[in-house]
């Protein structure tokens, strides 16, 4: 397992080297650079564009240069935790990101936690219940949330808790703690907050998770492994959590790694609409403004997540399924 | 160790007692295409340290019986009709399985407990997610007062009279890790663990090679004999009859057509169906030119009911008018304890059928 864990590490470093390079150069795909859509902003405006001022710009982030200069300059930043700093904002890269970063990670598991709880139990009720008035009940509200646009629920959700509750729409926290520093108020406050956004995710989740959860459980159900458990004379709700839910369940808790990039990309039209400090609407107007070093350390946060989310994967998957666990020894 | 003259002793006399009694046992499913009565009314009686096979083609409800009797059928299946009276291990009167709620504690006292089953496919009728030890110390700690490190004792102790070898190893084993024979053996132990009195075998070496299953069905005559249950042994295969039971019941479309003792059934079978099984096996000693017929046609698609005795669409010796009118009884007498149900064998005296 050890030399399993560390092949697997080592063989990260070159893919997120390649990596590195590809969404450097993605980045520069589009025609143009930061100061070019910088200086037709000004033009727009009516503004005057001192044209020298421009060009000391040009030179001093080396704009002008060759790629593989730029991304020596980028990249040799990086290896010492310098991401560079953000033109549209004047800040360095890395505060900007790590700003919205937890609050972002909190939001996203928050969000996995309840989507589980509330998909589990459904799904295999749906399962065990194949048909039944309630599997049908469930179905029609899984695919009901997944058809319904995320955004226009929150708006919903949004009026609602503003004319019932009183809460403060948009955002994680009232306006009067926003820059309060912590204290066991503003986590209450964030509490009144989070459960909008976290319900209106969770919703986009569970319809997905209980569908697939319900249709591995049904492949399992009527195995033979099943009747033979059902032979010892086990409870039926025993027999059912740790035979087949646990079969059906395997392949999910292996994808658990995966959900890692989508928790820092995913949800920017929600967070958008409800103008949520999470790191998804930073990388969308970093991208528009070709705010190149923002918008280049996203791209490659997000790939060094995808990397490290399909290791956590491989090892989870190792680690609740036997099979997978032996064959990995044997070569 | 008993002798074998006692051996025979107890067999003579338990011949006498029944451990379980089948009456009129009838299962319908409930399909989209409509209802299939997959077991007919069947009859039979179960005796400690005996061995009963059930013999039949695919289809022909062997299975279908077997799970009745723990309650386990597949969710359209149901008991309809008929009693299944377990003998009690201590006086008192018998259970009748059937009337027992499926997933009550009742019924799961006597899985596992009292009636175990062995499964045809060992590949897949063991969990692959969990341990070998873990599935047989989990039979111990549901029916027997042990504590975990008592219950892994006597699964290693178990594994070890099947002919486990390594059983301290192999109990932290996954099933994948072991061949098709040593799954079939821990499955054999993990029915064996708790003692019941009844072992039905489904098809137990249909899925292994030959030489794996002869060892299989020595071992289970062997611990047969060790530990004096009853055997009841579902098999589409008549040499394994031959090899394994005491007496046989041969089925045919959720009926039993023939049931006799083993010998009685080979050297002399009455049933057209029985004949038409046993002249597809090829026998030692009549050289290659030996014919060996089949029965022609097939099993009948089970929502068309046929009118009449099921077989006789396939029956070389069918009396039209007769066959296909009633369906006769498994009532005529042919021997001391052979019954056929064929009108060729009514006796013409009505005292005499009953």
């Amino acid at each position: 397992m050890l030399t399993f864990l560390a092949r697997r590490i080592l063989i990260m470093i070159p893919t997120l080297f390649i990596i590195s390079i590809v969404s450097f150069f993605i980045i520069q795909l589009p025609p143009g650079d930061f100061l070019t859509s910088y200086v037709a902003n000004l033009a727009q405006t009516g503004e005057q564009v001192d044209e020298a001022q421009i060009a000391a710009l040009r030179a001093r982030y080396g704009l002008d240069e060759p790629f593989y200069v730029q991304y020596g300059k980028w990249m040799s930043g990086v290896m010492v935790g310098d991401f560079g700093r953000s033109f549209a904002q004047n800040r360095p890269v890395s505060e900007l990101i790590w700003e919205r970063l937890w609050l972002t990670v909190a939001l996203a598991l928050v969000t996995v936690v309840f989507t589980w709880i509330i998909a589990v139990p459904m799904g295999i009720y749906s399962a065990t219940h194949q048909y039944s008035l309630w599997d049908n009940v469930f179905a029609f509200i899984g695919f009901m949330g997944m058809s319904f646009p995320s955004f226009s629920l929150a708006l919903i959700l949004l009026y609602f808790s503003y004319t019932w509750f009183g809460t403060s729409v948009g955002g994680l926290f009232s306006p009067e703690y926003v820059d309060a520093p912590w204290s066991a108020l503003k986590v209450f406050d964030l509490f009144t907050h989070i459960w909008v956004p976290v319900a209106i995710l969770a919703v986009e989740g569970t319809a997905g998770l209980m569908r697939e959860i319900r249709a591995n459980l049904l492949d399992q159900l009527e195995m033979p492994y099943v009747i033979t458990a059902r032979a010892k004379g086990l409870s039926e709700w025993r027999l059912l959590l740790k035979y087949p839910v646990r079969v059906a369940i395997n392949p999910m808790i292996s994808s658990l790694g995966w959900m890692l990039p989508g928790l820092v990309s995913g949800s920017v039209i929600v967070s958008m609409v409800m103008n949520l400090p999470t790191t998804g609407p930073l990388l969308l107007t970093a991208l528009q403004d070709q705010d190149m070093y923002l918008a280049g350390s996203f791209v490659f946060l997000l790939s060094v997540l995808t990397v490290i989310g399909t290791l956590v994967s491989d090892i989870l998957l190792a680690w609740v399924d036997p099979r997978i666990r032996f064959k990995g020894q044997e070569s | 160790m008993s002798t074998p003259s006692e051996n025979r002793i107890t067999a003579v006399n338990s011949r006498m007692e029944t451990l379980l009694d089948i009456r009129n046992l009838e299962v319908r499913f409930r399909l989209r295409e409509g209802i299939v009565r997959a077991v007919h009314g069947i009859n039979l009686r179960i005796a400690p340290n005996r061995t009963i096979g059930v013999v039949g083609e695919s289809g022909c409800g062997k299975s279908i019986t077997a799970k009745a009797m723990l309650q386990i059928l597949p969710s359209r299946g149901k008991i309809t009709a008929g009693e299944m009276l377990l003998a009690p291990r201590d006086g008192g009167p018998a259970t009748d399985l059937a009337k027992l709620h499926p997933k009550g504690p009742e019924i799961r006292r006597i899985r596992g407990g009292d009636i175990s089953m062995i499964f045809q496919e060992p590949m897949v009728s063991l969990s692959p997610v969990h341990t070998i030890g873990n599935q047989i110390t989990e039979s111990v700690l549901l029916h027997r007062p042990a504590s975990k490190p008592e219950a892994l004792d006597r699964a290693i102790e178990m594994l070890r009279l099947v002919g486990v070898p390594m059983p301290e190893k192999r109990v932290n084993a996954y099933p994948h890790e072991l061949s098709g024979g040593l799954r079939q053996r821990c499955m054999i132990a993990m029915a064996l663990v708790c003692r019941p009195r009844l072992l039905i075998a489904d098809e137990p070496t249909t899925a292994l090679d030959v030489t794996i299953q002869s060892q299989i069905l020595s071992l289970i005559r062997r611990l047969q004999r060790e530990l004096g249950m009853a055997v009841m042994m579902i098999t589409h295969d008549l040499g394994v009859i031959a090899e394994t039971s005491d007496d046989v019941a041969v089925m045919y479309l959720g009926r039993i057509v023939e049931q006799a003792p083993v010998k009685e059934l080979f050297r002399n079978p009455k049933h057209p169906y029985t004949q038409g099984l046993l002249d597809c096996i090829p026998r030692f000693g009549k050289g290659r030119d030996q014919k060996l017929t089949s029965i022609p046609g097939s099993v009948p698609d089970p929502f068309t009911t046929v009118p009449g005795c099921p077989f006789h669409p396939r029956c070389a010796k069918r009396i039209a008018g007769v066959c296909d009118r009633g369906v006769p009884p498994l009532l005529s007498k042919v021997g001391p304890e052979h019954r056929v149900a064929c009108v060729l064998y009514d006796a013409p005296r009505p005292e005499a059928a009953s």
